[in-house]
């Protein structure tokens, strides 16, 4: 009995460990992206009207609140406040930024994919951005369902007492 | 709709409400504002052309400018040859360049080559503003 206690502990630290790895990694990555982008605003509305995929009505919007939700969903992330569904939102935006850069570089359109708005507009859509943002997903992935568990676990304890 | 849902949902409905209202604000309060959406005033018209009719008719025509209104970077990858790069983020410094001294009935074609028209669209407003009328954005 005293054994399985000390296994469920040493379990439940790890996962507390590889949370707290995940959460600073994905949260950080996405506020540090999300400030750079409300910084840069002007050069990041460029970039998404190089996209040429929003109709032109839809280009300063999307400059103006999409920075802000990866900013929020990043913060929200690390500060381990609406984990859920903060992931929930970062996964469907990095497969929007996977579809979308796929679809560019089928295309043959080549310039800045505005992960880092400072950057050059010139070039840097890759399938290496795809392969960086679907690993995203897959930690991404893997938080949520961590924290699905640790949810349900707490709750579990919860209602046994 | 089970109780978990609704409150995965309720929270990403929090997180929205978070995200506009401080996007507004901040939009609002600095100084390199953009527009919520472009608007061009009533009076703004142009003309349009495709771009291979504008090929076949006016290219050898040489009393008409042509203008690619794309970021140098991207007019240096690939542009119509008879198009000359004028990056409406440096509108004063190349309307100098070219414009400064010319006659404001010019035909002038404005070619952006994006879907949305952001960067052909915005070049035209701004050289209608200095009283060029004879514009036609190609697409």
């Amino acid at each position: 009995m005293e054994e399985n206690s000390v296994h469920n502990n040493t379990i439940s630290s790890r996962l507390v460990i590889t949370m707290v790895i995940l959460r600073v990694w994905l949260g950080g990555l996405f506020a540090y992206t999300g400030i750079q982008k409300i910084i840069h605003i002007v050069k990041f509305k460029d970039i998404i009207a190089n996209y040429e995929i929003l109709p032109y009505w839809m280009i300063n919007i999307t400059a103006i609140i999409l920075p802000w939700l990866e900013f929020w969903v990043g913060i929200f992330i690390i500060a381990g406040i609406f984990v859920r569904a903060s992931t929930i939102i970062q996964i469907s935006l990095l497969l929007i930024f996977v579809a979308t850069i796929s679809f560019n570089i089928a295309r043959g359109l080549d310039f800045s994919c505005g992960c880092f708005s400072e950057a050059n507009t010139a070039s840097g859509m890759n399938y290496q951005h795809i392969i960086f943002n679907m690993s995203l997903v897959v930690m991404a992935s893997l938080l949520y369902f961590l924290e699905r568990r640790r949810f349900s676990h707490s709750r579990t304890k919860i209602s046994v007492q | 709709m089970s109780r978990k849902f609704l409150h995965l949902l309720l929270e990403i409905i929090l997180i929205i409400i978070v995200v506009i209202v401080s996007a507004l604000i901040t939009n609002e309060l600095r100084a390199d504002k953009i527009p919520l959406v472009p608007y061009y005033g009533t009076d703004f018209s142009y003309h349009t052309m495709s771009l291979n009719d504008f090929l076949r008719r006016e290219k050898k025509n040489l009393q008409v400018f042509m203008f690619d209104a794309r970021p140098h970077a991207l007019y240096k990858k690939d542009h119509v040859t008879a198009a000359k790069n004028f990056p409406v983020s440096e509108f004063d410094f190349f309307y100098h360049l070219y414009l400064a001294n010319i006659s404001q009935d010019i035909p002038i074609f404005i070619y952006g080559r994006t879907l949305s028209n952001a960067y052909d669209l915005e070049l035209a407003y701004r050289l209608y503003g200095k009283g060029y009328k004879n514009i036609t954005v190609l697409f």
